[in-house]
């Protein structure tokens, strides 16, 4: 077993095509899975990307801001480049407890694929995009196609995520993410919602929003029925998207929570954060 | 002087350091490594087993099956149903069926890889009322061929007559569940052999004493051919008693000739965990119009799991302890302990009395809001009061109840409870708890202590109880402290080696501050005598000890001189006393009727909460604690007894749950057994109110369980009382609450 540090992506994408290796960040999901998901075997090399710079840091574009895939969540809450984004901000600031949050990674959050993830939820909503680096190349994907189910993504044989792409109309809207746990912190999503929103005078102009945990992966609306979010929502329109992202979840039942409240928690959070963007 | 001394291995500094060295640091030369193969089924029948290909792996030293080890009847309570290796079945998940110990952790994973087992898989049962069904498999047919190895059935008064009286009749099927103790230190042992000094044992337990019995008579050897020396203990509450795995440990080291270290990991620990024992509780209680307590009925089903530890103590104090706070004219309990196939229960703190006052206070609420009272007041008109003897027959030489009630009263604001806003609620609840237990060990009860003066000056005192990080050494240095007018730091408070140290019945019950804590009082008292003694020998009449010194006329001496004069007169010899204390109680009569404990204390408990009715989820925002616990020897630690019972029933209440289905764990990662954290847990307001017991070393009642005892009712009172629904199972987690608001 190896533990390999490139400098580049074009090194990276080298050493994987040479060897059997495994990319790894902080290793907060690899290194701790448990007895129910042993550790890689011993032949297996590491591929440690935190040394490859255009994965540490975000930077602007005409497309929006994109992230590096080995930015930390820490640095995410912490630094001023991610204050365009406070919805991916709270959600990186709830993630596991300071120790983790210090390791853990953005990339690494949406390559785990946990239908439970944080991170991912916000990235969802902001229909941020994924920028991956293989031997035939970059591609790019919607966050939606790439993650396919839990803990299942269209990661090919090879390939690294580099980052993540957030569109620009999202940069500095009303955002919130909230999420539903057991305890006060350090805890693991029951349901989660995370909301952006162009608010102005009262109104909404547009909105996205993303639903965490309560189904095989994190989902949202189609943009046509996304047009519910638009105007003054008043109660009955706040209850009609609740029941709505409610109606496409489908959550399972498993030792934290029940299917019918995980969807009865989907409604009550799409309305609580229509109240929070809202300012009510 | 000497204040290095008050560092004990167990000290709170030394911990935070990470100076402690915990059985798990501990190394010895030689020594294997040893691994436990565990049943995968509930029920099943061992068809065959083949160790051949383990004993083969190179590492390995010793290979051990049913085959191997003495079958003698043996266990820790009367219920002898422990083997040491499982023969032809095994009866819950984690049953142990082999062991290996090797020379690497990787050798004896190998080795349990490398065992062959077939097995027939047999019904199980997992339910206690369906244990007790015609037909249910059964566990152990010498020991209770109806699944059942203990009943219990007591009435006092007329309880019949008492239900035709009642005005007020509430009832309801309450149920506690599987509590993991969650100690930060998992389940571990190192076990030596030799053939002049029989086994030793390094491991963490705090009955030592009573384990040394229980394993000598499972592998036939007298009671001092077991030897255990207990290294500091990282969290027990309950869980650290009398184990399989020193057991193993043991047969593993004397067919090894080797010492061996078994260390179960967080998952090994929880899917074998032994957890609280779950009750359910049928439950009626009767008041007259006026709101006088009349009568009490209960029903107790106790899910022992598949071998007994400690449930049927648990049981028994379930069915009795509750009744001695209230002036019930009658009371009935009916208890039915069972075997399942689940993995063995035992005790955690509260020990069967936290478990039964939530369904008490529960049902005491309901009676105060039928009748439209403050149930705070309900219970005023209702407690013990001193001098009184309880319906069980505890003689309550003091009891500040109603002195608790009023305190907590003041200190929560309750009269804001009448106007609190919507899903807001405030929840009180009392309790009692004893200060040990006559019945723990039928053949006697009590406490030695040894004191010792060092040839500095400075003194040794031994005890058999067990420091758990409770504080029990600082307490037994401050009362011998204040006997002797020495500095506490002058006393090193040693204990936890049955090999070494006079005999223990090991802290549990609360026991270890008045008992122990008798103890040491009488033992200082002993060496103050001799001190003067010896004084008035060498310096003349009149001589006497003052603030520590020897003083005759205007001189002074330390008490390096005294020892050195003591020394002098017995070859060298340390000036040692030894003092037994023997409480003065009753042993309880077949009929549970007795004073068991030298005192009884007693608290009531506030909790305010705010329920969130679109999730369920509640916030314990406020939280209220008075305890009568006679004298307070020290209150730093008396304190953190209070603030850990409280954040332990918190957690208790509103979200842990040892999930079991089919006898198999569902949750057994500290990711998905959730505990609460620093945020759960609000601010805690603590009141002592001080008397002083004339049985307790310098006046001292228990605090350890008796803290956690009314938190489960407090707080489910105050969720009723915000939500305006009963919850009567245990968790009253988020979503139990969400769906008892939304049930119509």
């Amino acid at each position: 077993m190896a533990w390999i540090q490139p400098r580049s992506v074009a090194e990276a994408v080298e050493l994987l095509q040479q060897r059997r290796a495994r990319v790894v960040c902080g290793g907060t999901d690899l290194f701790v899975g448990g007895p129910a998901r042993p550790l890689a075997p011993e032949q297996e090399d590491w591929l440690d990307v935190r040394r490859i710079p255009e994965l540490c840091g975000a930077r602007r574009t005409e497309e929006g801001l994109e992230i590096g895939a080995a930015v930390t969540a820490a640095q995410l809450w912490e630094e001023e480049t991610y204050r365009a984004l406070p919805a991916l901000q709270q959600a990186a600031k709830i993630v596991g407890g300071w120790q983790i949050q210090n390791r853990a990674s953005l990339g690494g959050n949406v390559a785990n694929a946990s239908p439970a993830a944080d991170m991912v939820v916000p990235l969802m909503a902001y229909r941020a995009k994924v920028r991956l680096a293989g031997a035939s190349g970059e591609r790019r994907m919607a966050l939606q196609d790439f993650i396919r189910g839990p803990r299942m993504t269209a990661l090919q044989e090879g390939e690294l995520i580099v980052s993540l792409i957030v569109p620009e109309r999202m940069l500095g809207t009303a955002q919130v993410f909230l999420r539903h746990d057991q305890r006060a912190a350090t805890d693991i999503s029951i349901v989660s919602v995370a909301l952006a929103a162009a608010v102005a005078g009262g109104e909404i102009a547009w909105a996205s929003a993303a639903v965490g945990a309560a189904a095989a992966r994190a989902y949202t609306l189609s943009e046509e029925e996304e047009q519910l979010w638009r105007g003054r929502l008043d109660a009955k329109a706040m209850a009609r998207l609740g029941a709505l992202y409610a109606a496409r979840s489908a959550p399972i039942t498993d030792v934290r929570a029940g299917e019918d409240y995980r969807r009865s928690l989907v409604d009550t959070y799409i309305q609580r954060a229509a109240r929070t963007v809202l300012g009510q | 002087m000497k204040t290095q001394l008050s560092k004990s291995p167990a000290d709170l500094q030394a911990k935070l350091e990470g100076q402690t060295r915990y059985v798990h640091d501990m190394r010895l030369p030689g020594q294997l490594v040893g691994k436990i193969l565990r049943s995968p089924h509930p029920h099943a029948r061992i068809v065959r087993l083949d160790v051949s290909r383990a004993r083969a792996i190179k590492g390995v030293v010793a290979v051990l099956t049913g085959e191997d080890v003495p079958h003698h009847t043996y266990g820790p309570t009367k219920f002898k149903d422990w083997n040491i290796l499982a023969r032809d079945r095994v009866l819950f998940i984690g049953d142990e069926i082999a062991a290996v110990a090797a020379e690497t952790d990787a050798a004896a994973k190998q080795a349990i890889a490398a065992i062959e087992v077939e097995y027939e898989e047999l019904p199980g049962v997992f339910d206690p009322e369906e244990a007790m069904q015609p037909g249910a498999p059964v566990l152990h047919e010498t020991i209770a061929g109806d699944n059942r190895p203990m009943r219990i059935a007591l009435e006092r008064g007329d309880v019949e007559r008492h239900k035709q009286e009642a005005a007020v009749v509430k009832s309801g099927r309450y149920r506690s569940n599987r509590i993991y103790q969650g100690h930060l230190e998992p389940i571990g042992a190192i076990a030596s052999w030799s053939d002049e000094e029989g086994i030793t044992i390094w491991a963490p337990s705090h009955i030592p004493y009573r384990a040394r019995e229980t394993y000598a008579a499972g592998f036939g050897l007298p009671e001092d051919k077991v030897r255990i020396v207990v290294p500091p203990i990282g969290g027990s509450f309950g869980s650290k008693y009398v184990l399989k795995v020193h057991v193993i440990a043991a047969a593993l080291a004397m067919a090894a000739r080797r010492p061996v270290k078994i260390i179960m990991d967080r998952y090994e620990d929880m899917v074998t965990a032994h957890p609280r024992v779950p009750l359910t509780f049928d439950l009626e209680i009767g008041a007259d119009r006026e709101g006088n307590l009349l009568y009490k009925d209960v029903v107790v089903y106790a899910d022992a799991g598949a071998r007994v530890y400690w449930s049927p103590n648990v049981i028994a104090t379930a069915c009795t302890r509750p009744d001695n706070i209230y002036r019930f004219q009658s009371a009935k309990s009916e208890g039915h302990l069972c075997y399942t196939n689940n993995s063995p229960t035992t005790c955690m703190r509260g020990f069967g009395n936290a478990e039964m006052l939530f369904a008490v206070e529960s049902v005491i609420d309901e009676i105060a809001l039928e009748l439209g009272m403050d149930p705070a007041e309900l219970r005023l008109r209702n407690i013990v009061r001193p001098g009184e003897r309880t319906i069980h027959g505890y003689r309550l030489d003091t009891c500040l109840l109603e002195e608790c009630i009023d305190k907590v009263k003041a200190i929560s604001g309750w009269e804001r409870r009448a106007d609190l806003p919507p899903y807001r609620g405030m929840g009180i609840a009392l309790a009692n708890h004893v200060s040990g237990f006559r019945a723990i060990d039928p053949r006697f009860d009590g406490s030695t202590a040894v004191l010792r003066l060092k040839g500095d000056g400075s003194l040794e005192l031994e005890t058999g109880e067990i420091e758990l990080g409770q504080g029990m050494s600082l307490s037994y240095a401050r009362i011998a402290a204040q006997v002797l007018g020495v500095p506490e730091g002058s006393i090193l408070v040693k204990s936890g080696d049955t090999g070494r140290y006079p005999f223990g019945i090991g802290t549990l019950a609360s026991r270890s501050t008045v008992m122990g804590g008798n103890a040491a009082k009488l033992a200082a008292e002993a060496l103050q005598r001799r001190l003067v003694s010896l004084a008035c020998e060498v310096l003349g009449k009149g001589a006497s000890l003052e603030d520590g010194r020897i003083r005759y006329g205007e001189e002074t001496y330390p008490l390096s001189e005294a020892a050195a004069w003591h020394r002098a007169r017995h070859a060298g010899e340390e000036l040692t006393v030894r003092e037994t204390y023997v409480p003065d109680t009753e042993m309880p009569d077949a009929t549970y009727y007795g004073h068991p404990s030298p005192n009884y204390p007693f608290a009531a408990h506030v909790a305010e909460v705010e329920v969130d009715p679109d999730t369920g989820r509640t916030r314990v925002v406020g939280y209220w604690a008075v305890h009568d616990s006679g004298t307070i020897i020290h209150e730093t630690m008396a304190k953190g007894q209070v603030y850990g019972a409280v954040a332990q029933g918190i957690g208790w209440v509103t979200m842990e749950d040892l999930i079991v289905e089919q006898g198999r764990v569902k949750n057994p990662s500290m990711m998905d057994y959730r505990m609460p954290g620093a945020r759960d847990i609000p601010n805690i307001e603590i009141a002592f109110l001080e008397g002083e017991d004339p049985n307790g070393p310098l006046g001292a009642k228990s605090l350890g369980e008796v803290a956690l005892d009314p938190v489960p009712g407090a707080i489910a009172n105050a969720i009723a009382h915000a939500t305006g629904k009963r919850g009567y199972e245990l968790p009253l987690s988020a979503e139990r609450v969400w769906r008892a608001i939304h049930s119509t």
